[in-house]
């Protein structure tokens, strides 16, 4: 017995790119949110998520050498 | 290494009047993809005097080769960029690649007849459009370039029938 195969994300089986990109783990609710916005507010909400992982990326460079220090 | 700003960046090409194309993420960021990009990507005019206008205007935020060696002798003006074509650089505001061609499309005058008018933060700037955009990131076919395919061309149809 064999087992069929899973659907791949270029499956002619999904028939729209919105099926296709849920498929592969978007989440479709933010393009849709985004595309309420004008570009200039895009951007801006692009800034805020690039600031907001950059400042994570300082924390947890912290964070690693208080633990290499404590070790 | 500095933390990109793009509404500077953005601000600095505009105002410099330079003759450019802005692609790779951010022009996905202004088509409305959700991925955080690190820099700004452009492609530009190689015609000498957009050349020397880009050179003027990156002149004040003091451009360096981004990842290469801080003793490595470099400045960006004019016979430096003509006798090269892409350069990845580092800025007092952020990371900026500057191209010369895009794949598939070739040099600033192919990629030019692919975008679009964006109005960001005030001014009137190039964007590579979002179907070109796609054609670009398949033929630069790094896994990186291809994972963000499927957002990009669910846009493209969101874009072409908005939900209700």
């Amino acid at each position: 017995m064999t087992t069929p195969l899973a659907p791949s994300v270029e499956s002619p089986l999904t028939t729209s790119a919105v099926e296709r990109a849920i498929a592969f783990g978007i989440d479709i609710t933010l393009l849709v949110e985004n595309l309420r916005l004008t570009p200039t507010e895009r951007v801006r909400r692009g800034q805020a998520m690039l600031d907001s992982v950059i400042a994570l990326q300082a924390e947890i460079k912290v964070w690693r050498f208080r633990q290499a220090q404590s070790a | 290494m500095s933390v990109t700003n793009f509404q500077r960046l953005l601000a600095l090409f505009a105002e410099s009047n330079a003759d450019c194309v802005i692609i790779g993420g951010l022009a996905a960021m202004v088509h409305g993809s959700a991925y955080v990009t690190y820099d700004v990507d452009v492609c530009y005019n190689r015609a000498p005097t957009n050349v020397e206008k880009i050179c003027q205007a990156l002149a004040t935020v003091h451009p360096k080769l981004r990842g290469a060696p801080a003793d490595i002798p470099f400045r960006l003006d004019p016979p430096t960029m003509l006798a090269g074509l892409n350069f990845t650089l580092d800025t007092d505001i952020g990371a900026l690649d500057l191209l010369g061609e895009v794949s598939p499309f070739g040099e600033f005058s192919q990629v030019v007849q692919h975008a679009e008018e964006a109005e960001l933060f005030g001014y009137q700037v190039r964007v590579l459009s979002l179907e070109a955009l796609i054609e670009a990131k398949r033929a630069a076919g790094r896994q990186k370039d291809l994972l963000v395919i499927p957002e990009l061309e669910a846009l493209l149809e969101l874009r072409k029938h908005p939900p209700e």
